[in-house]
């Protein structure tokens, strides 16, 4: 037997190295594998999981309505008459479920088993259980429709963040970036980063500030944001419609 | 080797359909698919990885909304190197260092593989591109120990 004391502490430093390197790198799959059994541990009978989803679609309806009524008490008497002919819409949604991811791991694109046929439009914003962003319809065919989440490369969306700062998000595979927000815009980290949903008078909730850094001679603050949707723990989504 | 081609075809489009369903969302940087084509380059003739390939690279440009042919240049491409690769070194090299070997053209394979796609969508981020290195390589050569069994895919380049 290779005695213990032979081991050299500099081969116990490079192991632990490069065991820490690869257990950091696979924190996600372990996080994602202990969700996915959790789930299957509270699994439910077809029936019931029919009316859950029906509840929850009409509680996050309410929920959009309650936020939209609270920012309509907050805006001044000038805006009313304005808001008031597009605030009358009643929030639709329509329950979705995602019925494939796209093979490459350098896009964020899934497949929806909802279409035209149901009312799926083009450019559409679509939110997860809590209400939270998760992105926007790009492609829609009659049965299906190809969704863009906040996460791809090729997500732009004008925000605004805190209470003043409004910029650009754009997504970076893991988070989103958002540039061009003004250096003397006051934001700070764990600010809300929030989107309008168009002709509702609302806003969605995106993710929040999480590093925030400037260069002596930049313009624009360079801010990396953290969101609020994490792909693997939806299955089913709403479009607003 | 007609059954043996029929059997990795088909594992192929397991796998491929295991990209597409994605168990564990986008927590898992690997794609499966190509993880396949690495383990048939590495061990079937030439014009059966080519073929492979450009399959392959059909299916993934035809799922993805985006459109252009970005896969179907990318994997034969890199398939017919990788092949290129393993021969010189099996060939010229010892069987001690078939690890060595292997390691190299699987290093290669998705360093390029890397390098391609930030270019194609023209974004790095880079830990991204780290954790799909690790966790690809990693689930190479998990795939390859439960797949080169003789008699199943084991293949006769080696001997």
């Amino acid at each position: 037997m290779y005695p213990l004391y032979r081991i050299k502490s500099k081969h116990i430093i490079v192991t632990a190295l490069v065991g820490g390197i690869f257990l950091f790198s696979f924190r996600g799959p372990l996080e994602a594998v202990i969700v996915m059994f959790s789930r299957q541990l509270t699994v439910s009978p077809q029936a019931v999981l029919s009316q859950i989803y029906k509840l929850q679609e009409e509680n996050l309806s309410l929920k959009l309505q309650i936020s939209q009524y609270t920012q309509l008490e907050e805006d001044n008497k000038r805006l009313q008459e304005a808001l008031g002919f597009e605030n009358d819409k009643k929030i639709e949604l329509i329950g979705s479920e995602i019925i494939a991811f796209s093979p490459s791991d350098w896009r964020r694109q899934v497949m929806l088993n909802a279409g035209s046929t149901k009312g799926v439009s083009e450019g559409a914003f679509v939110v997860d259980q809590k209400g939270n962003l998760v992105g926007k319809i790009m492609e829609v065919k009659k049965n299906l429709s190809v969704l863009l989440l906040v996460s791809d490369p090729d997500f732009n969306l004008p925000v605004i963040v805190g209470a003043k700062g409004v910029g650009m998000l754009k997504g970076d595979f893991s988070g989103a970036k958002i540039l061009y927000i003004d250096s003397e815009d006051e934001i700070a980290s764990g600010d809300i980063i929030l989107a309008s949903l168009p002709g509702y008078g609302t806003t969605l909730k995106i993710g929040s500030v999480k590093k925030i850094q400037k260069n002596n001679n930049d313009l624009f603050w360079e801010v990396d944001a953290s969101l609020f949707m994490k792909t693997v723990y939806f299955k089913r989504i709403f479009i607003v419609k | 080797m007609k059954r043996k081609s029929i059997r990795l075809s088909i594992l192929l489009l397991l796998l491929f359909f295991l990209d597409i369903i994605r168990p564990l969302g986008y927590s898992l940087h690997v794609e499966f698919a190509c993880l396949g084509l690495m383990f048939i380059a590495l061990n079937e003739k030439l014009w059966f990885t080519l073929t492979i390939g450009f399959v392959l690279g059909y299916l993934k440009d035809s799922f993805l909304p985006t459109g252009g042919c970005f896969y179907c240049l990318e994997l034969p491409f890199l398939a017919a190197i990788s092949c290129g690769l393993r021969s010189y070194f099996f060939l010229t090299g010892k069987k001690a260092y078939l690890f060595l070997a292997k390691s190299i053209v699987v290093t290669f394979f998705l360093t390029a593989h890397i390098i391609y796609n930030s270019l194609v969508v023209g974004f790095t981020e880079f830990s991204m591109c780290f954790s799909f290195f690790i966790q690809s390589f990693f689930c190479y050569f998990m795939m390859e120990a439960l797949l080169d069994k003789p008699g199943f895919f084991k293949s006769s380049v080696y001997t």
